[in-house]
């Protein structure tokens, strides 16, 4: 089968599973939870020398290192989800954005399952257009917004917009490459940033804002939030910033409330855990 | 070979919950859960069950029954020789978290 067969059939079988989950065409979707609803053990494990691994027996399992920045974390769940769906053996991986190291055909699908899972075009057009932003010629601070949305990393975007769907030429893509992301955020936000920054607003679509404790979120001055997982500020700009372990939502002018998910930094276990509570005597 | 409460331990650990946690979710006092995994309470066959579902493992394991005989470590080291990055240590937790999940030697057939 050739190289683009293989990619037409993984995008396929992504937008299958998308529909099957009654994911909306234009929704980014969150793979982890995704995995659970497969019926598919997810754990974050503390194991820096790999990104993830399927394993069908005992019982189907993906294992995704939680030494990981979240939006890689994220790819690699749907990656290793391609494989569970393709009926592939154990997988460890180590993944690059285009795949080319240990390449396989099987490498390959996963690869693309991924991308079509969490990035899918119409996903993609849809959150640039809903913010009135180009997808032909994005500016750097855009991608990283968008990115937000989808749940994948910058560079992950860049180069799905640069190699997969043909948006962005490779000249705008290197460029867009060379921005340092600590700057984007602190300039997006405003203020110093020192972990990871999240953009929402009404135009946010459904999957949760998941974030970690220390990571900021900038909502407008009109969002109301209800939780003990973050503390609300208006100052210097319009934010949230994550407290502690847990789920809280916010309340936008317009549009339905968006839960906000916060785990402990690179929580290890299982995935279905990462956003409990703390119990008090734990503190 | 480890205690039952080491299991749990570990279980529980693996899972990345906290004592508190676990019993929050049980309805439980964070004490029962020390004195279990302390080897200082016996834990009922119902109980081992529910530690069990909530941290995916199987009752087996936590019993500390026999495993399957299958080839889970040869299939997953075969896996890793893919990575010349990936670490012994870390193949070793890798191991070892699937072997939590093993079912008991069934009869031969």
């Amino acid at each position: 089968m050739s190289l683009s067969q293989l990619a037409t059939q993984s995008a396929r079988a992504a937008a299958r599973l998308r529909a099957d989950c009654r994911v909306g065409p234009a929704d980014a979707v969150c793979p982890f939870d995704l995995a659970e609803r497969l019926g598919l053990l997810v754990h974050l494990v503390p194991v820096p020398s790999m990104e993830g691994m399927y394993a069908p027996v005992p019982r189907p399992t993906i294992l995704v290192s939680a030494e990981r920045p979240p939006g890689r974390r994220r790819y690699t769940c749907g990656h290793e989800i391609g494989h569970h769906v393709f009926g592939h053996g154990t997988r460890l991986d180590e993944l690059a954005d285009d795949a080319s190291t240990s390449w396989s055909p099987e490498e390959f699908v996963a690869h693309r399952f991924a991308s079509g899972l969490l990035m899918p075009k119409l996903a993609v057009e849809s959150a640039f257009a809903r913010r009135g932003l180009s997808v032909s010629a994005p500016r750097a601070e855009d991608v990283l917004v968008v990115a937000q949305d989808l749940g994948v990393g910058y560079a992950t975007l860049v180069g799905h917009l640069e190699r997969t769907l043909g948006c962005v030429s490779s000249a705008a893509a290197d460029t867009l490459r060379k921005s340092s992301l600590p700057r984007l955020r602190s300039l997006l936000a405003g203020f110093k940033i020192d972990h990871d920054l999240v953009v929402a607003d009404e135009h946010w679509g459904r999957r949760p804002i998941d974030i970690e404790v220390g990571d900021v979120v900038l909502v407008p001055r009109s969002a109301e939030f209800e939780g003990d997982c973050a503390i609300r500020d208006l100052n210097p700009a319009s934010h949230l910033r994550a407290t502690a372990p847990g789920v809280g939502k916010v309340v936008f002018s317009a549009g339905p409330p968006i839960a906000i998910r916060v785990s402990r930094r690179e929580f290890a276990g299982l995935a279905r855990y990462r956003h409990v509570e703390e119990a008090a005597d734990d503190r | 070979m480890s205690t039952v409460g080491e299991r749990l331990r570990l279980a529980r650990e693996q899972a990345g919950l906290s004592q508190g946690q676990v019993a929050r979710m049980l309805s439980m006092h964070r004490p029962t859960i020390s004195e279990i995994e302390a080897g200082r309470r016996r834990v009922t066959a119902e109980e081992l069950a529910t530690f069990a579902r909530i941290y995916e493992v199987s009752v087996a394991w936590l019993s500390g029954a026999d495993a399957e005989d299958d080839d889970i470590d040869d299939r997953v080291r075969l896996a890793a020789r893919e990575l010349a990055k990936l670490k012994p240590a870390d193949l070793d937790k890798i191991l070892n978290l699937l072997a939590t999940m093993r079912q008991p030697k069934g009869p031969k057939r």
